[in-house]
This record gives structure tokens, sequence and C-alpha cells, in this order.
């Protein structure tokens, strides 16, 4: 899922990385919104209510807004940030610490909601902010490395590709397109993966509350660890690929230092 | 211009606009906070008899009562908002201390009885003296009620 990058991802990389993360974000999404009383995945939204806000001349609700709009795009710059500047020394590190820093911000925000939160309108804006803040980094990670098909934490543009590719479906010509129809399923699969995760949320969040966020934590370093576990596993079946390598040549120089002894008597 | 420098200018001026935004502005807690005097009950449909000719502001009572039915503060005159989060609801032979708080952006206003029922308001206004309250219901009636208040402390 992090390991490969841009082109050389497959289809099967993008529906794995896709389904999970947009599952998390529609989890995430749901929980600030019967927490908080706000979204913090989709900023579409947040921009039709700050100028609404700049309308009515609401100062501090414009800066409360601007704000979250201004941290879920530092996510996605911090992000894609370390992704292009880290790539080539450690491309899965790169790929990784995004993740690392977005479970960093989710847990501080279960943490602090089940420890500390006092109800006060600073601290739900904080916590807010922490959260799109959050899912900026993972918006920006998942389009950054997947050459931009990969887009998780809102459903605008996937909504309207799907649209577009089933119109396109009409013709046989673009039935038959392999590309066209993995694109579709990949699409199909985040919006169906991302509703399940904001249906889950609604459901759990009564018994669940701020324990959520760990367990959109579980799943994010499920992400990390599945791919930190298969390089580990390639490196080890190469090892033991080298060993047996080795094995063969040391028993076919063993035999035949014995076959030229033999010969030599 | 060297690029570095580019990029500093660019976050330092959405940090100035925040902090500038900010110090022009007043916290919705604080803004809350003090006795405010209900006005009217409005209500966007009424389902009032169509041969009735009273006009809008003399239904205030009858949708005061029909929304309000199942609400506490359908008897409450008076709302006192503290700043330790405590909020006494007072109506002529009535008083009644609650828990409320802000959330969203300072645009919920949330209001917690004793037996842990929670009420969420839209707080679609707030001046220095006017606030007003929006909520939806369907008890009885379909749509959005509305209460407007006068600050009178």
């Amino acid at each position: 899922m992090l390991r490969k990058y841009s082109n050389s991802r497959s289809l099967s990389d993008n529906i794995k990385l896709g389904t999970l993360t947009a599952f998390t974000a529609g989890m995430v999404n749901i929980g600030s919104l019967l927490l908080f009383f706000s979204f913090s995945s989709n900023v579409t939204g947040h921009y039709a209510i700050l100028a609404s806000e700049i309308v009515k001349g609401n100062y501090y609700q414009i800066a409360v807004v601007f704000s979250w709009i201004f941290l879920f795009f530092f996510g996605s710059f911090i992000s894609n940030l370390i992704v292009i500047h880290f790539n080539q020394k450690n491309t899965y590190l790169a790929h990784a610490v995004p993740l690392i820093l977005e479970i960093a911000c989710l847990l501080t925000v279960g943490l602090y909601g089940e420890f500390f939160y006092k109800e006060t309108l600073t601290e739900t804006e904080f916590l807010l902010a922490l959260m799109l803040f959050a899912m900026g980094l993972q918006n920006g990670l998942t389009a950054s490395i997947s050459n931009f098909s990969v887009k998780t934490t809102h459903l605008t543009g996937t909504t309207t590709d799907l649209g577009i590719l089933f119109s396109m479906f009409t013709k046989k010509e673009y039935r038959d397109n392999k590309a066209l129809r993995g694109k579709a399923t990949l699409l199909l699969s985040i919006a169906c993966s991302y509703l399940s995760g904001a249906v889950i949320a609604g459901f759990t969040y009564m018994i669940l509350g701020f324990k959520m966020f760990y367990v959109v934590s579980v799943l994010l370093v499920i992400i990390i660890f599945y791919d930190f576990y298969k390089i580990r596993f390639k490196r080890f079946i190469h090892k033991r690929k080298y060993v047996r390598v080795n094995w063969i040549s040391v028993k076919g120089y063993v035999s035949f230092n014995k076959e030229k002894e033999k010969l030599t008597s | 211009m060297k690029l570095w420098v580019r990029y500093i200018g660019f976050f330092g001026f959405g940090i100035f606009l925040f902090v500038t935004l900010m110090s022009m502005s007043k916290n919705p807690e604080n803004s809350i906070e003090g006795q405010w005097e209900e006005l009217v009950w409005e209500y966007e449909k009424v389902d009032i008899n169509e041969n009735s000719s009273l006009g809008f502001n003399s239904i205030s009572t009858y949708v005061k009562e029909m929304v309000g039915e199942n609400l506490v503060i359908h008897q409450v005159e008076q709302w006192n908002f503290l700043p330790n989060g405590k909020l006494i609801l007072k109506g002529k032979e009535y008083s009644k201390q609650v828990s409320w708080c802000m959330k969203g952006r300072g645009n919920i206003l949330e209001i917690k009885y004793d037996n842990q029922n929670v009420e969420h308001y839209n707080v679609t206004e707030l001046s220095k003296d006017k606030m007003i309250l929006n909520f939806d219901t369907d008890i009885h009636t379909r749509g959005i009620a509305r209460l407007t208040f006068k600050k009178t402390q």
C-alpha cells in the first residue's frame, strides 16, 4: 500500500489504500459531526460557511473557519513535502511518516477528549483543527503517492468521476477498457468504504465516544505495518533463497572436490 | 526573492490574518454570558387554522405551546447564562439550573438537563443585546422554531 509510488502502483495497491483510508475518514468525519457539530474531512462545506460568515460579518467565525481550511491545506502541504523530499532516500518511510503524524493527531483528540475535555468552545475548535489537519495529511498522502487517483476524505470528486465513468460505460469501447473498469472499481470501493466507516461510527458513537479515535488509529497502524511486514517478508524470502543458492553451490563444490580427490587417488 | 521567504510570507500572512480577526472579535461563549429575556417564539410553518385571521406576532403564544410542549424551556421566560457552564432558567413560578456549552464554531448551543437529556439550538444571531436561537422540532409541528431574546443584564 505504501511502498510504491505514482505510476508503479497497481490497481490493487490503490484499492487497498483507498478503502482503508476512506473508512477511517468516514469514521472521523461522522465522529467530529456527532461530538463537535462540525465536519472535519470535507472542506467544501467550510468554504460555503466561510462565505456566509463573511457576508454576516462574524469575525470570530471567519477566523475559526479560515483556520480550519488553512490547517487542512497545511496538512496536505506537509504530507507532500515529506513524500517528495524523502522519497528517494526511503520510499516506505517517506510514505509512512504522514500517517504516523495523523495517528499522533487523532490519538491526541481521543486522549484529550476522554480525559481532559471540559466542553469549552476553545477546546472544541482546537480539537476540530487537529482533526482537519490530520485529514489534510491523509488526503495529501493518498493523492500524492497514487498520482492523484486516490482521494479519500471527501467524495465530491469521486462521485463526479463515477458519474462520468458510468455514462462512458454506455459505449462498448469504454466498457471493454480495463483501465476505466479498474478506475470505476477503485472509486466505488472508496465511496462504499467511506459510507461504511461513517455508518459504523454513527452506530458506535454512543458506546465508544472519544474511543472511536483509537479504533481509527489502529486501522492506520494496520496500513503502516502491512507494508512493513511485506518488506520484512520479502527480505526473509530473498535471504532464504540466497542461503539456499549458497548451500547448493557449497554442496556442488564439496561433491566436485570429492570426485576430484577420487580421480587423483 | 528567495523561495523560502515567499513561503514564510505566505504562511505568515495566514497566521497574521487569523490573529487580526481573532483580536477584532469576541468569543461567542463570552458574548452569551448574562441574562436574556424571551421576546417572541416564531415558527416557519405553523399549522394554524386557515379561517383564523391572527397575525404572525399574535400566534407567538400558540406556537410556544405547540412546539415547546415537551421541552423544559417552554415554561421559561428568562435565561441566565453563568460563566461556569451553568444556566438558570426562570419562569413565573419556575426555576431550574441546567448546564450549557457551545459547539461547532460557536453556532450550536447545547443544553444538558439533570436527567442527561440534551437539547441543541442553532445560534442564528448573537449580538450585544439580541440573540436568536433556532431549533428543529417534529413534535406536533414540522420545521424550525425560532426564539428571540433581548439582553437585560
